[in-house]
């Protein structure tokens, strides 16, 4: 195994092909609402950063180190045959599992596969639940995403992070195949999850998978800053070096938490406001 | 002791037990197969040091309506602090709905708000809460909120707030506005809307931010949700 900082520089690195580039930390919506508007108060986007540190980053930073806890700790993970990585080109092809919803939602209502199809909504990639539930595994990684998934109520955000979380771990089964030990070989799982199982495989600490989710978030939204509001590059790193205590008491917060349960619920209401209307906006520089 | 309203499903007459604490639970007259409690308060509220528990477990086919006849307001509370939790029991296909009047929380108040909901599978809620931070023209005290639903055995919404002034005023929580208004339905969904959540499980989140109350769009459904 290499060395273990070079896999957090190499995670937190934006030139690392995840299309960490397309996001803007729910920035540019902000920006649309008033945020830095006319050139003034800039440094709100310092505050913006901080605040989702506090908040819906903090909650991601806590699934991802749980996530990490639970693949170590292997009780309910193991490999299966379906996870032999795949060397063909096209996985899009993997037809979805669908296996039965009924314990969520009762024998009366319709799957939810069905509805969010109705809906339109997502679903074309089996989520980590339906991997989990083929191998029978009870309190595991399916468990962690739902408890993310309760804890992230919007659908939009929910699905942007199942986007991302597609696009990193479809990199990690060809740079770090063991990622396959735990999660399928594609699908649309939560990126905190896929982070923390990265973690997991490539042995770094909890504070390092914590720092990774944090100081990407943060450089997410600074960075995109540069190419939203006239900001100074400068002012830029002096804003990020101005989150490293915030970076470092959510790492010391969350770095401990090992049970699902124990993973925070922080909400930002308006970052879900935002994000809505992000989703309809045609004009826009960022995926979100 | 709790704030209580016990609802059980019969076939000649639906039972209902009201225990007054804090609020007084009154029974108003309804249509068949709903139960309406007019909920009022026994006494000055909300001041420093009240613990106010509100408790209501609905059990069968039936159908509980909750009417508030005014908003409640936590007053300034010179260092103290009050709770105000919500405890929902919903069982053998029972559903609730709750528009609550405002709930304004006054300068110096510091408040913890909980929201606790446990729905059978079958079950449903159709909730509304109104959170003004402050009185007119007047920056609001302290608020935390936690809401924990449940439907069967799986974990349907969890959600902390920290509307305290030193954080909500940024670009992620509140904002410049001064009310937080949301109508949470747990056990199906409201209709899609972009500015609608929709939860992972059945469930949905509509909400308005807004600086004045009645700005809110989200208006009381006309009929059975």
């Amino acid at each position: 195994m290499g060395n273990v900082e070079l896999v957090a520089m190499m995670l937190a690195d934006g030139r690392l092909p995840t299309g960490g580039h397309t996001q803007s930390g729910g920035l540019e919506p902000a920006v649309r609402a008033g945020l830095g508007a006319d050139g003034k108060q800039l440094a709100d986007v310092a505050s913006y950063a901080r605040d989702r540190l506090r908040t819906t980053t903090r909650v991601e930073a806590a699934v991802a180190v749980v996530t990490r806890h639970l693949a170590l700790s292997g009780t309910n993970v193991a490999p299966g045959d379906e996870n032999v990585p795949q060397t063909t080109g096209r996985l899009d092809t993997q037809t979805p599992s669908s296996p039965s919803r009924a314990d969520w939602f009762g024998p009366d209502l319709p799957s939810r596969g069905l509805w969010l199809e109705k809906r339109g909504f997502d679903n074309q990639y089996p989520r980590l639940e339906d991997h989990a539930a083929r191998r029978g595994a009870g309190q595991g990684l399916g468990d962690v995403e739902a408890a993310w998934a309760a804890r992230t109520p919007s659908h939009v955000v929910r699905g942007v992070s199942r986007r991302q979380g597609r696009l990193l771990l479809r990199l990690a089964r060809r740079v770090w195949p063991d990622v396959t030990t735990y999660l399928p070989n594609d699908g649309e799982i939560a990126r905190p999850v896929v982070l923390g199982v990265v973690g997991a495989v490539t042995g770094l600490s909890a504070e390092q998978v914590a720092r990774t989710i944090a100081y990407d978030d943060a450089q997410t939204v600074i960075s995109a800053s540069l190419k939203l509001l006239p900001v100074d590059p400068a002012d830029a790193a002096t804003w990020l070096a101005g989150l490293h205590d915030d970076i470092e008491w959510l790492v010391k917060d969350v770095a401990p938490l090992t049970r699902v349960d124990d993973i925070p619920a922080d909400g930002a209401p308006l970052i879900d406001v935002f994000a809505h209307n992000h989703a309809i906006e045609r004009m826009r520089l960022f995926h979100a | 002791m709790p704030t209580r309203i016990d609802v059980v499903a019969d076939p000649v007459r639906d039972r209902c037990l009201l225990t007054t604490d804090h609020l007084s639970p009154r029974q108003l007259p309804g249509a068949d197969g709903v139960v309406r409690v007019g909920l009022v308060a026994a006494g000055a509220l909300l001041l420093a040091g009240d613990d106010v528990r509100i408790e209501i477990a609905v059990s069968g086919a039936v159908r509980l309506e909750i009417v508030e006849t005014a908003g409640t307001v936590a007053y300034g509370m010179r260092g103290g602090t009050a709770r105000w939790d919500i405890d929902i029991r919903l069982t053998d296909g029972a559903s609730l709905q709750w528009y609550a009047e405002p709930f304004v929380v006054s300068a110096d108040a510091d408040v913890t708000r909980t929201t606790t909901a446990r729905l059978a599978t079958g079950c449903t809620a159709h909730l509304r809460e109104s959170l003004v931070l402050g009185r007119h023209g007047e920056t609001g005290g302290v608020l935390h909120t936690a809401t924990r639903a449940w439907l069967g055995e799986n974990l349907l919404l969890a959600e902390d707030l920290d509307l305290s002034p030193e954080f909500r005023t940024g670009w992620a929580v509140l904002g410049t506005n001064r009310c937080l208004d949301t109508v949470t339905t747990l056990g199906f969904r409201l209709p899609d809307d972009p500015q609608t959540l929709q939860l992972e499980g059945p469930g949905s989140i509509a909400r308005r931010l807004v600086h004045e109350q009645h700005q809110s769009t989200l208006n009381r459904p006309a009929s059975a949700s």
